[in-house]
């Protein structure tokens, strides 16, 4: 007998198999992929703006009420990936939404023979490094790499990469905050600076 | 009482023996009437003298009868009287005596029982006020180590404050400095770097 977990993980991979056959059908790999950022932007956003999250999981707003604010807040969106939400929001599942994208990651990399990695650096990467990530990682996953590159500031230096949910931080600022637990633990202990 | 009846008959006994004397030898009172000039001036004229025997014998026998019982009575009473008293007396100094006696024996009770208590409430004394400088002296030996942990505790807590700024400060000035002085050649370089000494993302 399926439990609750199984059974919202089936139904969040329904909605993600829905999605990405939609997206595939249309547009290939590229409007797959250019789904799947637009997925991870929205549960960035889900979880700074909690308001929202609120709003679609409030039953006393009827089922058209919270459809059509999805639809609104997520104009920009893809139009497959606008419909899959307004109809989570009808059903009140919008909470399964980081479910629904591992699922998604999951028909991207079984299905197109793909694993999309994430790579975070302080500069806009060359094709150079573009090689050397590439190689790596393919020869680290066994398959074909698709980049998704963001350049973020905060991280100083060095490079961030993510997939299949495993994450290497080889960032400046994080080795700056490991020194600086390591700095604080020594004091704390009695050493010396 | 007995006293009086044998004095009273002793006289008696006087008075009847020279009456019978006297009324024996007549003769001798009547011999010589008319040598009243001789022992006739001695001699009692026996009619005033019967007459005053017999008065004296009446007044003694009244006075023996009446007068004597109720002086003995007076004298007896007198006596008892002074007797009682002296008995009273006796038994009152006696009493004030053993009253006194008995005061003294309290009074040494007392003194005694006094002292005893003076000394116990000494021992008392002595005994709080060594409880209370020892709870005093522990008391203040308490506060005086928790006022050093105390102290400790703080004096570590700065230093780890202070050191843990120093470490911010340090690493926020090497984040600055990083941030700012690489290139984006070099930050490509320390890239390619990382990415060569990054573990696998395939790894358990």
């Amino acid at each position: 007998m399926p439990t609750n977990r199984q059974l919202a993980k089936q139904e969040a991979d329904i909605y993600a198999e829905t999605l990405f056959e939609a997206q595939n059908k249309a547009g290939g790999q590229d409007a797959v992929l250019e789904v799947r950022a637009q997925i991870e932007e929205i549960i960035a956003y889900n979880r700074s703006h909690v308001d929202l999250t609120d709003a679609l999981k409030d039953m006393s707003y009827s089922p058209e009420q919270r459809k059509a604010l999805v639809e609104h807040v997520f104009a920009d969106c893809a139009s497959t990936l606008q419909s899959m939400l307004g109809v989570m929001a009808e059903r009140g599942d919008i909470d399964m939404l980081s479910r629904v994208w591992n699922g998604y990651n999951r028909e991207i990399a079984e299905k197109l023979h793909v694993v999309v990695v994430d790579v975070t650096t302080r500069v806009a990467l060359d094709d150079h490094l573009r090689k050397v990530i590439t190689d790596k990682v393919s020869a680290d996953l066994g398959s074909n790499i698709v980049l998704r590159e963001q350049v973020d500031p905060s991280i100083l230096g060095g490079i961030v990469m993510s997939a299949n949910g495993k994450r290497i931080d080889a960032s400046v600022a994080s080795l700056i905050d490991r020194a600086r637990t390591v700095l604080k633990q020594t004091s704390s202990d009695g050493g010396e600076c | 009482m007995k006293a009086n009846k044998n004095m009273s008959a002793m006289l008696g006994t006087c008075i009847i023996s020279a009456s019978a004397a006297a009324l024996a030898v007549p003769s001798l009172a009547f011999a010589d009437d008319g040598s009243s000039a001789g022992i006739g001036a001695i001699m009692p004229n026996m009619v005033e003298f019967i007459p005053m025997l017999v008065a004296f014998i009446i007044l003694w026998i009244v006075l023996a009868k009446f007068g004597w019982p109720a002086f003995n009575r007076i004298l007896e009473q007198r006596k008892s009287t002074i007797a009682d008293s002296l008995k009273k007396s006796e038994e009152a100094r006696v009493e004030s005596e053993r009253v006194l006696a008995e005061y003294k024996q309290q009074l040494n009770d007392a003194k005694k029982q006094s002292s005893l208590i003076i000394s116990e409430a000494k021992r008392a004394g002595e005994a709080a006020k060594a409880d209370i400088t020892a709870q005093a002296q522990r008391e203040a030996d308490g506060m005086i180590e928790k006022a050093r942990v105390a102290i400790e505790t703080e004096k570590k807590s700065a230093i780890s404050e202070l050191q843990g700024s120093v470490v911010d400060i340090s690493t926020a000035v090497a984040s600055k400095l990083i941030d700012q002085d690489l290139s984006d050649d070099e930050h490509r370089k320390l890239i390619e770097h990382y990415v060569d000494e990054a573990g696998s993302l395939n790894a358990n």
